[in-house]
Parts: C-alpha cells; structure tokens; sequence
C-alpha cells in the first residue's frame, strides 16, 4: 500500500511541474503529429504496395537513426566542453560544420547499408535494382539531414530543452528531402521501374541539398554560440 | 501609436466588413464552381499575408542577429506568431474549399503538404521561443532564415508537379469581376496584418521590459 | 411541409413539360429522324456536346417546336442542378469566411488579454517599488 503511495507521490510530482510548463506535452504532441505526418507521406497511396511501404519504412528508419546520430554526435562536444575548442580554433566555422555533418551523414550510411538488405530480406523489396540511384537517393538525402541536423543540433547545444526541440525543429525543415528519398526509392522499387521519376527526385535533393547546404553554412555562422 | 493602431483596425474593419463583403457578393460566379469560388477570396490573401509575414519574420531575425537589438527579436516573434495565425486561416478555409471542388478534405500533393511543412516550422519556431530558454531569440532567427528558405518551395510546388491545387496561373488571369473583391481581400488583411504585428510587437516589448525593470528592481533590492 | 410541395411542384412541371416533348415527338414527321447517323458520338474526334448540337440543328431544321420543347427541359434541368449546388455550397462559404474571422478575432482577443495581464503586473511592481523606497 505505502510503495503505490510512492507511486503516485512521485507521479504526481512530475504531473504538476509538467502542468505549470506544459513543455513535454507540448514538444511531444508536436512531435507525434509530425511523426503522423511523416507516416502519412510514406504509406498513405492509393494503392499500397511492397515497394511504396518498404521505401516508407526505409526512410522513417533513416530520419530516427539520422536524429539519434546528431544528438549523440553532439552529445560529445557537450560532455567534453570541446564544442568552445572548436568554435576558437583557427578553422573555419564552415569547415566545423561540414566535418560534423560528415560524420553523422556516414553513420547514416552505415545504417542504411544495414537496413536496405533486411529489407529486402525480410519485405521482399527488389533492393538490386539499379543500386547506383539507389545509393544516390540515400547519400543525397542523408547529406542534406546530415548537414541541417547539425546546424540545429550546434544551435541547440546550450539550450536544456535540446533533445526535445531538436526532432521537433528538425522534422519539418527536412521532410521535403525524406519525402524525395521515399519517393525515388518507391519509384525505384516499384513494378516497372519509374526510373524517370526516380531522377526527378534526385534533381530535387540536388537542389534542396544545394539551397539548405548554403543556408545552414551561413546560419551556422550567425547563430552558433559556445 | 495607439492611434495609428486605432486607426488602422477602423480601417480594416470597413474594408474587412463594408468594402469586402459587398464587392464579393456582386463578383461574377466562376465557371463549374459558381458560389464555392468565394472562398478564393479569403484563401489566397491568407496565404499571401502568411509568406509575407515569414519574410518579416526571417529578416527581423537576421536584424537580431546582426545588430542584438532586442526591437528586432520583438519584430520577429510577433510575425512568427502571426505566420501560424495567417497560416491557420490558409489551412482552414483551403480544404473548406476543396471539400466542393475536390471531393475530399485533405489530399497530400506538393502545394498541400509543402504548406503544411511551413506552417508547422512556425510552430516549431513559437516552440523554441517559449522553451528554448535564454538562446531562444536566436535560435528562432536560424529557424526563420530556414522558413525563408522553404517559401519558393511551396510557391513553385505547382509548377514542377502535377498537383490537385490551382497553378499559379490563376491569379493573372482573374476576370475584371473578380480582381477588385482580390486586390481589396489582400489589402484587408494586409492592414491587419500590420495592426497585429504592431499590437504584438507592442505587448512582447511591454513585457520586456517589465521583465528587466523587476530584475532591476530585484537587483536593487526593492523587491524580491 | 413546404419543401415537398416545391418539390411536388417542380416534378409536375418537368412531367408536364416531358409530356409536351413527348407529345410533340410523337407528332415529329419521322423523316426528321431519317439520318439519326449523325447524332453518333465520335469519343476520340469531338467533344461530348458535339451530337447534342447536331441533334438539335437537324430539329431546328425539321420541327423547330420540338427543338424548342427539348431546350426548354433541358435548360429546366441545368437550372436545378445549379440551385442544388449553390444551396450546398453556400453553406461551406459561410463556415469558411467564419473560421477566418473567427481565428483573426480571438487572436485579437489574446493580445488584448494579454495586454490587461502586462498592464496589471506593470501596476503592482510600482505600487512595490513604491512600498518599498517609502519603508
């Protein structure tokens, strides 16, 4: 009787914080529709089929391992107290960025090596089908989450909210990227191959990675402080 | 001030109520469509006001960040609140419409959805502000720099892809019926618009510096 | 009650009017309806209108009441169908322009109540600034 007293003492500790700032609730409801959101964009057809589910999976796989690699990335800096080091040191912030980006855009190919097999193992999704645009769409794509998340992750690092306002900043700033990787892997996957519509996509990550690239490097500049 | 906001609502509220009303009432009713067009009228100068109001936003950030001056920070915060305020109304009477003309409320092309993205990066942005703590100001300013960055996206969706929404092709070719109740929808929230923002703009820099008074206060020992 | 007897009315006058054509059909001289070839819909060449305008210039031709008598149902028609479609959509518009004010007005409302709260703390820290420089 007196540990489920405990229980609810210790509940309601949190309930009551959570009730006067509402912040949790807030950052989770956002996040939850824009996870919705995102479902909807990967599975949501008029006809589902293997190939239009397994690129949806494939991707909501790349966009969560994509935001743990970033928060984890940073992590590091934070802990180390290295992120000042590297803001001092004589390099440019540009250059700070893009190293950071690249190696959480690796991570993400490493993951993706992982995944687009299993998938094709255990969906049955025709992943030896033109690897090369395959291996486009994923490199295009991780690189434009790559380099964004860590614009977002540098500006949040001294922030006490970050791992919550990170998915929730990051999401819906990069979803045209995600969404272009599920439709060219679908296009890719689907029966015949649309491979037309496959480098319409691919045009399209050029352009966004282009423009975002651009803006993150100046944002990085302007916004990131120790 | 007061007057100059006193006399922009009176304003806005003749056009808004008076003008706007009678003018799209008399405008021809459009091909295939007949009455469900009218709400055209509303639709589009709703999101005109909420592209204009995320350029607002993106470079009184930028000012911010170039010059720290908090009337900047005010000028941003307040237009990223009217962004999802002008955003909601898009949102709202856009599938009211399409519920006639399409069939269906919701439907996920490029227009749609790309609008929907940049609506909830405003929200995201009205987010950070409130939980991002003593950074907040300027993590909203890279926010808004990318909300900036997202607009020619949602312009020119209609363009690249074959999508359910209307080109942008529409709005040239208006009748002369139709231009005047377009042209005054836009003017009318236009005027709202900066009344708002003003009115935002003021009650943001109230607090402000309600804030900063009770720190200097508190330092100063006369409060606690 | 009223709905039905509009209703009732307007089906009365459709059937009075059907049986107008119908009877001035009956009275067409058939070799108005001798080259009914024409009237054939060529899918991939003309739009759907197309065999409706023949029809009607052959009748016009042959027996301009009953020409005229089609029309006239047919007009009745579309008139009908335009009416139920205004009387649907009206009431999406008004819920549309609606919601529009109805967003912008509690918006304004919001600002205003926050304004009262700004004004009422900005009042007590000076009644205790001035409390406290008096103690």
């Amino acid at each position: 009787m007196r540990f489920l007293r405990h229980v609810a003492a210790v509940a309601w500790k949190d309930l009551r914080v959570e009730l006067r700032t509402r912040e949790i609730v807030s950052t989770m409801v956002f996040f939850a529709v824009m996870l919705v959101l995102l479902c909807s964009f990967a599975f949501v057809d008029k006809v589902p089929s293997i190939p239009d589910m397994a690129s949806g999976i494939l991707w909501i796989a790349v966009a969560f391992a994509g935001t743990v690699g970033l928060s984890r990335g940073f992590e590091r800096e934070l802990h180390g107290g290295t992120m000042r080091a590297l803001l001092l040191s004589p390099a440019d912030r540009g250059a700070v960025l893009l190293g950071k980006a690249t190696g959480v855009a690796v991570t993400m190919l490493v993951v993706e090596a992982v995944v687009v097999p299993l998938l094709g193992l255990l969906v049955g999704a025709p992943v030896d089908r033109s690897p090369g645009l395959l291996v486009l769409l994923l490199v295009l794509a991780s690189v434009g989450f790559a380099v964004v998340g860590s614009v977002f992750a540098g500006m949040l690092l001294p922030t006490r909210a970050r791992e919550v306002l990170l998915a929730v900043i990051l999401y819906p700033v990069v979803t045209p990227a995600l969404v272009a990787g599920i439709k060219g892997t679908a296009a890719v996957w689907a029966e015949p191959s649309q491979l037309a519509q496959a480098y319409f996509w691919i045009k399209f990550l050029l352009v966004f990675d282009a423009i975002f690239i651009a803006v993150s490097l100046w944002a990085f500049e302007a916004v990131v402080v120790e | 001030m007061k007057t100059i906001l006193l006399v922009l609502c009176v304003l806005a509220a003749a056009v808004g109520f008076v003008a706007l009303p009678f003018l799209v009432f008399r405008a021809p009713l459009a091909y295939e469509l007949f009455v469900n067009q009218k709400i055209f009228y509303y639709h589009v100068p709703a999101s005109i006001v909420m592209f204009v109001a995320v350029f607002v936003a993106g470079i009184a950030g930028v000012g911010y960040l170039i010059t720290r001056k908090p009337t900047w920070d005010d000028t941003a915060a307040a237009a990223g609140d009217l962004v999802v305020i002008f955003g909601a109304i898009m949102l709202t009477t856009g599938p009211i419409w399409g519920k006639i003309a399409w069939g269906v409320w919701w439907v996920w092309d490029a227009r749609l959805t790309s609008s929907l993205l940049l609506w909830m990066i405003f929200v995201a942005y009205a987010l950070v502000r409130r939980y991002g703590g003593p950074g907040a100001s300027r993590l909203s300013a890279g926010l808004a720099v990318f909300g900036m960055a997202d607009v020619p996206l949602v312009y020119f969706a209609v363009n690249f892809w074959k999508t359910q929404h209307p080109t942008n092709n529409v709005i040239p070719t208006l009748g002369p019926g139709m231009r005047e109740p377009f042209l005054l929808g836009i003017v009318c929230y236009l005027l709202l618009f900066i009344a708002l923002l003003a009115a935002r703009k003021a009650v943001r820099s109230g607090e402000r510096r309600l804030h900063e008074t009770h720190d200097l206060a508190a330092d100063a020992g006369l409060v606690e | 009650m009223r709905d039905w007897w509009n209703d009732m009315r307007a089906l009365l006058a459709v059937v009075v009017l059907l049986l107008s054509a119908g009877s001035a059909a009956a009275q067409v001289p058939a070799k108005c309806f001798a080259n009914s070839e024409r009237w054939a819909y060529a899918r991939d060449k003309e739009t759907l209108a197309a065999p409706g305008e023949r029809f009607l210039e052959d009748m016009r031709a042959c027996d301009p009441s009953f020409a005229a008598a089609v029309v006239e149902a047919v007009r009745y028609q579309i008139h009908k169908d335009e009416v139920d479609k205004f009387t649907r959509a009206k009431s999406y518009v008004f819920a549309a322009y609606g919601i529009a004010w109805a967003v912008l007005a509690l918006s304004a409302l919001g600002l205003w109540l926050r304004q009262r709260r700004l004004t009422a703390e900005i009042a007590a820290l000076e009644a205790r600034v001035r409390a406290a420089e008096k103690s």
